[in-house]
């Protein structure tokens, strides 16, 4: 009887204290002391974090990273000859340490100037025993004290939604990538930005409503003055609902208006892209890619994107054709990267090109995992498939790094300073 | 007849407080009041600390901007440093993830984890339990030293972010602690709020967020998973008008 009133005791207090048994400790004490003045600091201006942030941009900054990385790539860039496996693999070995530095100079608060790049060497183990230079970003970038913001010099920018099988990214199209150095970093490309060029683009935000003008600038490589371009972007953000209209328009090549819409639906990201090109005004030719994208907010760290695109630009058609996306038709591109697989220091991922049209494609799994705090394991398997002279084995996607079939790996060590 | 007339009003007298006090829609907008800054600007720096029970413990430090008379709001991550420069930004009732690395905008929602911590984004957007939830239930409790209002809400909205809660609001109505529930009644998370005071308004101090449902046994003893956040640096200063737009945001992630 007794131990029975104990009992009931016991079970009243759990009830009664029903509210403190989520966190008797730490919960709790928020609860022991009255709201207290923030202590007074002077001038309340200088506390507050925008100056801060302002405030704690040096006016000369400069930062370096040393890599040292060194692996192999090996595959087929054609069908191999299959007497002769060994003879036809093609072995690149790379072996480089890499400088990579940033300066920021902010001669004023709205003034900033901008420069990173890579210094390499040796550029490649089997390459030649030089210095290779890679100067990423080089711009100056100015904010007026009103809304209007200028840049102009190197850098790179992204237009339109899709990232793989992108077509809305009009100035991207317009400029000549040359081809990348064999690497030490192992990227899929649409988890990167593009590569930089030279451009002047001048942003007009008004409220949910921005207005961009853009000119590439001359080089020396697209023949200087007279092949600038010009483009427009015009963006709405209305709720959940993003729309753009923009223009490109670059001598001697298309002239191309997009049209972008996307929103989001159960909080996946969903798009499409439209383009009108005009080799000639009276025979637009269009295209368009709708897609997903998502990234997961919680649990395992995995981002997700599926793009399907119809590409009515017919290659050759037309002179003025002559920068269109190669693969014409029905495609598709799914890709997917998972890090921190199960917490541990691992990432996974794949990126699968499909051409409806002719039945080709490509598959990239690829494979990352930190050995030790300062150095990392990558790796890439990519394989083509399809009949000869198919559109993807003509055009390997840039991840294969050129391969038909292959293997990729690297080892990576890292160090700042 | 004068007796009556007396009595009645003394009656009233007495009834007027006890009808004010009762909660309901004005009762949560006065503690939607004290929790936003309708009327200024508010920067603060944000230190996010997690613990994952037998996992460990991860970081973040942000600076947030609101506006809150606008719907407005701009997290901008600043550690770890591989995750400077991502930002959060939400205008026009959406909210925008940026990541530097693809200078690519996503939308996020405000129910998603920020950061993948106990905390939501919506915990940095404005205070609306006045719109989003009706009282179902108001009772008296006491939460350390503060005589609380223990009040049960029900959504009725579809952009709620939780189906039902349970707040403890002070006597000056200041939001104390939230439980939140999901539509069958199950505790997936429990908010309490420390205050500091600053320009003779309360501005939060230190928030712990409980997740209910992510719990490990650890040397024998219940751990559940534990967000703490830290507010420092706040200030009611005038931000400029560009500050909540995607181009500032694209600038300040470089």
């Amino acid at each position: 009887m007794r131990k029975a009133l104990v009992g009931c005791i016991v079970c009243l207090a759990f009830l009664v204290a029903e509210p403190w048994a989520l966190a008797a400790d730490e919960v709790g004490d928020l609860f022991q002391t009255p709201t207290q003045e923030v202590p007074s600091q002077g001038n309340q201006e200088k506390t507050s974090v925008l100056n801060d942030l302002i405030n704690g941009r040096k006016l000369l900054s400069i930062n370096f990273d040393l890599y040292a990385g060194g692996g192999g790539y090996f595959g087929y860039a054609t069908s191999p000859d299959y007497s002769d496996l060994w003879g036809d693999l093609d072995r690149t070995f790379l072996g480089t340490m890499i400088l990579s530095g940033t300066l920021d100079l902010r001669p004023f608060d709205y003034l900033r100037v901008h420069a990173s790049g890579e210094l390499n060497y040796p550029t490649e183990w089997e390459g030649t025993w030089g210095f290779g230079v890679n100067l990423q970003d080089l711009y100056l970038d100015y904010q007026s004290p009103g809304l209007l913001s200028a840049k102009m010099g190197r850098f790179s920018l992204a237009w339109g939604n899709a990232r793989i099988l992108a077509i809305a990214d009009l100035p991207n199209r317009s400029i000549s990538v040359t081809d990348l150095p064999s690497s030490t970093d192992i990227l899929p490309s649409w988890l990167t930005g593009n590569e930089p060029s030279l451009w002047f683009r001048m942003a007009l935000p008004l409220g949910n409503f921005t207005s961009t003008f853009l000119s590439s600038l001359p080089d020396t490589v697209d023949g200087g003055i007279y092949s600038m371009g010009y483009g427009s972007l015009n963006e709405l953000v209305v709720g959940k609902t993003y729309l753009s209209l923009a223009g490109y328009y670059r001598y001697n090549l298309t002239p191309r208006l997009a049209a972008s819409a996307k929103t989001a639906i159960q909080g996946v990201d969903v798009f499409v892209d439209a383009t009108a090109s005009f080799p000639s005004w009276d025979n637009p030719l269009f295209c368009a890619t709708t897609g997903l994208y998502y990234q997961t907010s919680t649990g395992p760290n995995i981002k997700v994107t599926a793009e399907l695109r119809w590409n009515g630009e017919k290659p050759g058609s037309t002179a003025l054709i002559q920068d269109t996306v190669v693969i014409g038709g029905l495609s598709q591109a799914v890709a997917l990267v998972w890090s921190t697989v199960g917490g541990a220091p691992v990432s996974l991922g794949g990126t699968w090109y499909h051409d409806w049209t002719d039945g080709s494609g490509a598959v990239i799994p690829s494979f990352s995992a930190d050995l030790a705090p300062l150095i990392s394991v990558k790796a890439f398997l990519p394989l083509s498939y399809g009949e000869d002279g198919t559109a993807y084995r003509k055009y390997y996607p840039s991840e294969t790094k050129g391969y038909l079939a292959g293997l990729g790996i690297v080892f990576l060590l890292k160090a700042n300073f | 007849m004068r007796r009556f007339a007396v009595i009645g009003g003394l009656l009233l007298a007495c009834l007027l407080p006890l009808l004010a006090q009762t909660p309901g829609p004005a009762y949560l907008k006065k503690v939607d009041d004290h929790t936003n800054f309708a009327d200024t600007d508010f920067s603060a720096d944000y230190a996010i600390t997690q613990v994952k029970p037998g996992e460990g413990t991860t970081f973040n430090r942000a600076v947030v901007f609101r506006r809150d008379r606008r719907s407005q709001f701009l997290v901008l991550l600043v550690e770890p440093v591989e995750d400077k420069g991502k930002g959060y930004l939400m205008i026009e009732g959406g909210i925008w993830l940026y990541d530097p690395k693809d200078g690519r905008f996503t939308f996020t929602s405000s129910q998603d984890a920020f950061r993948n911590t106990n905390a939501r984004n919506s915990d940095f957007a404005l205070s609306n339990l006045a719109g989003y939830y009706r009282v179902e239930r108001a009772g008296k409790e006491k939460l350390g030293i503060f005589d609380c209002d223990r009040i049960d809400l029900v959504a009725v909205s579809p952009d709620a972010p939780f189906p039902r809660k349970t707040i403890w609001v002070s006597a000056d109505y200041a939001l104390r602690m939230s439980k939140e529930y999901s539509l069958s009644g199950q505790l997936l998370r429990t908010v309490a709020f420390q205050y500091q005071r600053l320009s003779g308004r309360d501005v939060p101090a230190k928030v712990i967020l409980i997740d209910e449902l992510k719990k490990k046994l650890v040397s024998g003893v219940e751990q559940k998973e534990t967000t703490t956040i830290l507010i420092t640096k706040p200030s009611f200063d005038v931000l400029p008008s560009n500050l909540f737009s995607k181009e500032y945001l694209a600038r300040m992630g470089k």
